[in-house]
């Protein structure tokens, strides 16, 4: 068997290499193409969990999945999926994360806050990611990926496996629907 | 409006441009499992409110005789640690500047935040101490105490003495009461990984030489540690030179003096980050 020099190859070749040759790799017990896969999906992970859950379970999650799949990437059928696989399993981690909570809110309501005259940057924010987590799942994931975490359209198709036009859409319309709800509700 | 900028950040939109701006504090700490300066202000503050409660408490409630780890144990803003049944030990110090925990038996899966400052979380066990540099990890320490540490992502060192054993991605590492053992890669070759083994457990300049031969390029995490080791240095140079051959400004002399210049030109020369 051979085993490639795992430290090297992250420093250099994993960023070109497609996720599903990282996926194969990484299957095969190449730690360099796990952690690879970790440099180019966590972020879009990050995204999805944060779609649902609160900022530091999405952090501590990210890695949770990720150690879930290091465990169970033998059952990764097709690793062209590797990056919807993990979706999946951070929509999962989340729906155990929000049961073990009770389906507390993951954050003061709107109209809570809407009765505050203060509006602090983290008040922003909280609303803000209330108003993304309001909208249909397909754009609610993608506008996470894109506003949050810093990826453009071509990485998140790449991540999701999603076609260039089906993210562009996701991108415009989700946006769309974003500006018109802040609009609604005054926002400068 | 053109939505550019919202594909590919050409062109401008102001309105997605502050939105990025607002939220970019909520973004994963890091794409990879590398250190960062911990949360100051606010945040300090409470760590050291809740340090102090937990002082006190501990100083009437602290356990004589290692007790049952529960299944899970959360250190908020670090991460979590999961425990398999009969894990025995317990929580040393749990302070801003360090969270200590003692394994005594038993075994636990580590998940420390990428945001986590190196070293702050540390698993102490009868024969090392097992220190976070940032990872998710592995650790199992049998009756007589001898500890193995499997490294899923990032990296943890064991520290016993002045003497640190690093251990990335991918690889594994035992201790006993000798002290820490050396690395391997867990996807090298069995015959590798017991020569290594067999070294660990009765060093001697024969079994090295016997880890040299099996060597190949990739196995030279095991190969840098002999440069650390006064009775193998040269086993370990002489098979580095020959797989990897000597890094730029580095002198073969200097590499067996272990000179510490020398040995950080080899860990950069050979890819690696810490």
């Amino acid at each position: 068997m051979t085993v490639e020099c795992p430290d090297v190859e992250v420093e250099s070749g994993v960023e070109a290499e497609p996720l599903a040759g990282l996926a194969v790799r990484a299957r095969d017990g190449d730690s360099a193409a796990f952690e690879g896969l970790y440099r180019r999906l966590a972020r879009s992970v990050h995204a999805v969990l944060l779609a649902r859950v609160r900022p530091s379970d999405a952090e501590e999650l990210t890695q949770e999945v990720f150690l879930r799949a290091h465990q169970r990437l033998r059952m990764l059928e097709d690793p062209a999926l590797v990056g919807p696989w993990l979706h999946a399993m951070a929509r999962n981690a989340a729906i155990d994360r929000l049961r073990s909570r009770g389906r507390r809110p993951q954050e003061e309501t709107l109209t809570d806050r809407s009765a505050r005259a203060e509006r602090s940057d983290d008040e922003l924010r909280a609303r803000m990611l209330e108003h993304i987590r309001a909208l249909p799942e397909a754009y609610r994931e993608t506008l996470m990926m894109r506003l949050v975490d810093g990826l453009d359209g071509p990485a998140i198709a790449e991540a999701t496996g999603l076609t260039h036009a089906s993210v562009r859409v996701n991108l415009c319309r989700g946006m769309e629907m974003l500006r018109s709800r802040l609009k609604e509700e005054g926002w400068p | 409006m053109s939505d550019d900028y919202l594909w590919n950040r050409s062109g401008r939109d102001e309105d997605v441009e502050r939105l990025e701006q607002l939220l970019e504090p909520l973004a994963l700490q890091s794409d990879v499992p590398r250190p960062r300066a911990g949360n100051p202000g606010r945040l300090a503050i409470v760590a050291a409110a809740a340090a102090l409660l937990v002082a006190i408490l501990a100083s009437v409630l602290r356990p004589v005789e290692p007790s049952a780890l529960p299944e899970r144990i959360d250190f908020p803003d670090v991460g979590h640690v999961r425990t398999e049944p009969g894990a025995r030990g317990r929580v040393i110090r749990q302070s801003p500047e360090q969270v200590r925990l003692r394994l005594d038996r038993g075994t636990i899966h580590a998940s420390i935040g990428a945001h986590v400052k190196p070293r702050l979380f540390q698993v102490e066990t009868p024969v090392t101490t097992c220190v976070d540099l940032g990872c998710i990890y592995t650790l199992t320490v049998d009756a007589e105490g001898r500890s193995v540490v499997s490294v899923t992502l990032g990296r943890v060192a064991f520290v016993d003495g002045a003497r640190e054993v690093y251990i990335p991605t991918g690889a594994s590492c035992r201790a006993s009461r000798r002290g820490s053992g050396t690395p391997a890669y867990d996807g090298a070759a069995p015959e590798f990984i017991a020569a290594v083994h067999a070294f660990d457990d009765a060093p001697s300049v024969e079994r090295a030489r016997r880890v040299a031969s099996l060597a190949r390029k990739e196995d030279r995490l095991t190969l840098w540690h002999f440069l650390q080791d006064a009775a193998v240095v040269e086993v370990g140079c002489d098979a580095l030179v020959r797989l990897w051959e000597l890094p730029p400004d580095v002198t073969r002399e200097a590499t067996l003096r272990r000179d510490p210049d020398a040995l950080a030109a080899w860990k950069r020369h050979l890819g690696y980050t810490w």
